[in-house]
């Protein structure tokens, strides 16, 4: 389903705005487990960076 | 070699500025969902759900593989957990192939780049030789005097 979504131009957001919808409920069910998703998270999306760093050497 | 006309550059990074302001969220969301479906259903709890014949263990590995994504460490540490606590040697090689070769989280992702046909297939076709190359690993193995059952 959100394959199909993203296909439509500004799917991304959409795909973005559905898994912030997930975190919201499971912030409300268990807020334990999305706090530690969200750390995860955060931790992935900076261990992504030197990555870019290293591309932009090129 | 003279240089690009200022308008057809403009153009370019306009190109490139829109492609990156639709990738950010595909690989944001990505990472956010992976790191939810590992926070909700974590390696060790899925653990405890194995101890069924090979096949049903192996099976079970290989959609725990397909669901979890992350570093490969993560499950090389889970399926040596898995097989000191018994689990056979099938059942965690198909985890450990599936991890590497099916992401179900990245799905969306993947069907934006490289089309979502493509990435339908390439998922089944992973996970059935996930289970391929877990019954041939383990045949070889044994074919070698490696181990024993």
């Amino acid at each position: 389903m959100s394959a199909l979504i993203i296909k439509s131009g500004r799917g991304g957001w959409w795909f973005l705005a559905t898994v912030a919808m997930l975190y919201a409920a499971t912030g409300a069910l268990a807020p334990g487990i999305a706090l530690n998703a969200l750390e995860d998270s955060w931790k992935a999306l900076r261990s992504m960076v030197p990555v870019r760093r290293s591309f932009s050497r090129c | 070699m003279t240089p690009e006309p200022p308008s057809e550059m403009h153009g370019r990074r306009g190109k490139s500025g829109r492609a990156v302001l639709q990738t950010l969220p595909v690989i944001a969301g990505t990472v956010l969902l992976t790191s939810l479906a590992l926070a909700v259903v974590s390696p060790d709890q899925a653990a405890g759900y194995f101890g069924r014949s090979d096949l049903g263990n192996a099976l079970l590995a290989a959609a725990v593989g397909s669901i979890a994504a992350g570093p490969p460490l993560a499950s090389y540490v889970l399926g040596g957990e898995l097989s000191a606590a018994g689990v056979g040697l099938l059942a965690v090689t198909a985890l450990v192939v599936s991890w590497v070769t099916v992401g179900l989280v990245q799905l969306p992702a993947e069907a934006m780049f490289l089309g979502t046909r493509f990435a339908i297939v390439r998922n089944i076709t992973s996970f059935v030789f996930a289970l391929a190359v877990a019954w041939f690993t383990v045949r070889t193995l044994h074919w070698l005097g490696m181990i024993s059952s």
